[in-house]
């Protein structure tokens, strides 16, 4: 063999341990429904004083019950840390408390919101694994979870999963090694890769970064599958529920297509700042006619709805003048149509693709004791 | 000899790169809420009668609007034809089907009665309902991950809805085939030979043609069923569904955790579909360690042929959830289910 084919083949195997590198990192966007190691809720609803009310429920699927001698715990333990982010009085900025919870092998835990953090009144939640002997983030993508917003005064609910976003380190490397972690490690003694350490990748901030190295990237853009027209806003109604990691001063522009039921597209960009709850009619009027049955186009049989594409524009924090482009956010949608003795209410979450370049994390601002 | 070695080094990581390459492809798992070229939508139900509806939703994400040349019909490459297979779920597991041109950015929302009891069927009151992307010119399967979803369920009389996404399947020709036969409109056939299907007219989730369907379910959460001891009365379905079709019985695995994680195991069984109670048919009677939720853990070990007598291990599931209180109020809501792994059985839809 020439030295040149020599270089070649060294090339050739340079190349090709550097696409399969990439080839295994291509699974670095979230799985909602698949268990992770980090839980968003999309809404928590506990204003019991006009009958409001949320469910939360998280479980952890991990059955290990071999009991490390070092720790006392058994294996497959983890404890979580919920995050309740309220927004004080539906305005701007959020406040965090957080709780942690023990979670034992095969434990399930359903709390009302408003009784385990009597702080919390409108705003999101999201839960961290961490390990419950030095409270470090770890990789433990065994967590699933869903809640129940009640609104008792009018009769309705809506369900919706939690959204569960992947450590990668396994998913890269497999899980650590069975034998006892050797001092300063960068796994648990319990078995499970600490997620924010250097030596894993990590950039030892405390948090949980959404970049493809310690956490999956969250979506790059999301869609509203379908909505129904709000011809008459007496008797129908419809909220997006969006809401950004980035933290407590950031403003986000969001670029929205609205299409309707003879595809014409209509643009409209909105600004929140870190969670909303808006009507549909708040962002563009199109919804309240989708001009289905206006063209012999549209079938007769067909209902008159809409759907959406959302994009990330930017966000602004007006305290440092920081700026991100193409911001992620995700979220949910709630529909109801009034009706008596009790209104008919019903939500799922967001459609999504791709995966969001940005590197962000939570938590990512300061966080409040109870 | 120095240099040899190190020649024999590098060919051998070369290789060895090569095998880790072929062994360390990326497996297309089943993502969820993202577009695919197949829609599950796990249930719907039309029965007027009884004052049950669904509004059944789908949209194309694909807005490429350029004409096409030649196209018969003439159309535009983001257009697709939206194949709808409705499977009954009341025992006959018949399947209805029918077709819907979606032009580029099209949503087209319909009450499942108008797709099916409004045109004489007097069956398809209850059961799931796939939609398969195909070329409207050839009506062959395509490759068109552009599709999303949701299904909005009624209980009039009961003044109960929910709403569920459909969960999208991708077609892998595009990710798996180097320069595939495309049609007129510029989408990889799914099913053709020449791309590495099997050309049986047949939806195949075998990760060649379709993304393969997940291998464990969960429950994240039921709430305990007290029938009314607390003024209140829980119910909690369980919808499953299977590719099988009507002459396999579907064994189930349960597995259950109250909140001492005390573990309780059953078994079940179904056919083709089925909307039932969870704890019925995983046959728990006592209730009350489920206080106030517990989760569960659902597995088919295997299906058998009632006729033939034939086994299939590890057959494929997918399923959601819905829950009500019905003594307080008309509540209602479900969620698809929780999913784990890729499932090593091939699941494929033969909707004939």
């Amino acid at each position: 063999m020439t030295n040149r084919k020599f270089g070649a083949a060294l090339v050739t195997a340079l190349a090709l341990l550097a696409a399969r590198a990439s080839a295994q990192t291509v699974r670095n966007f979230p799985s909602f429904l698949e268990p992770g190691s980090v839980l968003i809720y999309p809404i928590v609803d506990s204003r019991m004083g006009i009958g409001r009310g949320t469910v939360i429920s998280v479980a952890n699927v991990n059955g290990s019950t071999l009991i490390d001698p070092r720790t006392g715990y058994r294996r497959g333990t983890v404890q979580v840390r919920f995050y309740y982010a309220t927004v004080p009085n539906g305005g701007s900025g959020w406040l965090l408390t957080d709780i942690p919870e023990l979670l034992t092998p095969n434990d399930i835990l359903t709390v009302l919101a408003g009784d385990h953090n009597p702080q919390a009144e409108l705003g999101w939640l999201f839960v961290l694994a961490e390990d419950p002997e030095t409270e470090e983030l770890i990789d433990f993508n065994y967590l699933v979870g869903d809640e129940v917003v009640v609104d008792a005064s009018d009769n309705r609910s809506v369900h919706f999963p939690a959204m569960a976003f992947q450590a990668m380190y396994s998913q890269l490397n497999g899980p650590p090694s069975p034998l006892p972690p050797p001092p300063n490690s960068n796994y648990s003694n319990l078995g499970y890769w600490f997620t924010d350490r250097v030596a894993n990748g990590g950039n030892a901030n405390g948090s949980a970064d959404f970049n493809g190295i310690e956490y999956v990237n969250m979506p790059d853009r999301v869609f509203v599958s379908s909505f129904l027209e709000l011809s008459d806003l007496q008797a129908m109604g419809a909220d997006l529920i969006l809401l950004s990691t980035l933290g407590r001063d950031f403003r986000l522009t969001l670029r929205f297509l609205i299409y309707d039921n003879e595809e014409d597209q209509f643009s409209r960009t909105f600004n929140f700042t870190c969670w909303t709850r808006v009507a549909l009619q708040d962002i563009s009027n199109v919804v309240v006619n989708l001009n289905g049955s206006a063209r012999p186009g549209t079938p007769v049989e067909e209902q008159q709805t809409g759907w959406m594409r959302i994009n990330g524009d930017v966000a602004y924090n007006p305290l440092t003048r920081q700026t991100v482009l193409d911001p992620p956010f995700v979220g949910a949608i709630i529909q109801r149509v009034v009706a008596q003795p009790n209104d008919f209410e019903f939500g799922h979450l967001l459609h999504k693709t791709g995966r969001n370049a940005i590197g962000h994390n939570l938590p990512s601002t300061t966080i409040v004791n109870p | 000899m120095t240099i040899n070695i190190r020649k024999a080094t590098l060919v051998a990581l070369a290789f060895g790169a090569l095998a880790g390459l072929a062994s360390g492809q990326p497996v297309p798992r089943l993502n969820d809420h993202v577009p695919g070229s197949v829609l599950i939508y796990p249930i719907y139900i039309s029965d007027f009668t009884n004052g049950y509806a669904s509004v059944v939703s789908v949209s194309n994400t694909n807005g490429d609007r350029r004409f096409v040349l030649p196209g018969n019909p003439p159309g535009v490459r983001g257009d697709v034809l939206a194949h709808y297979f409705w499977i009954d779920g009341t025992g006959t597991w018949n399947v209805f089907d029918n077709q819907a041109l979606l032009t580029p950015n099209d949503t087209r929302s319909i009450l499942s009665y108008d797709a099916l009891n409004g045109t004489g069927n007097q069956d398809f009151e209850t059961g799931f309902l796939v939609i398969e992307a195909v070329d409207p010119e050839t009506q062959e399967s395509v490759d068109f991950d552009y599709l999303i979803g949701d299904i909005i369920l009624v209980d009039i009389a009961g003044t109960r809805t929910w709403n569920i996404e459909a969960t999208g399947i991708k077609a892998l020709t595009d990710e798996l085939v180097g320069n595939p036969v495309r049609s007129n409109r510029g989408h990889a056939f799914v099913d053709r030979v020449a791309n590495g299907g099997d050309g049986d007219g047949n939806l195949d989730f075998d990760n060649v043609e379709y993304q393969r369907w997940p291998d464990v379910l969960f429950l994240s959460s039921f709430f305990r069923q007290d029938d009314g001891a607390n003024g209140t009365n829980n119910d909690c379905d369980v919808i499953l569904l299977t590719d099988l079709g009507r002459d396999f019985r579907v064994n189930l695995q349960f597995l259950f955790y109250d909140r001492d994680e005390d573990e309780t195991s059953r078994t079940g069984d179904f056919v083709c579909w089925t909307r039932a109670d969870l704890f019925a048919l995983a046959n728990i009677t006592a209730t009350a360690s489920f206080d106030p939720a517990g989760w569960g853990r659902i597995n088919s070990p295997d299906a058998i042929n009632l006729i033939t007598g034939a086994v299939v291990a590890d057959p494929c599931l997918m399923g959601a959830m819905v829950q009500s209180i019905i003594g307080q109020a008309g509540l209602e809501f479900g969620h698809l289910m929780h999913h784990s792994g890729i499932n090593p059985t091939a699941a494929q839809f033969n909707l004939d």
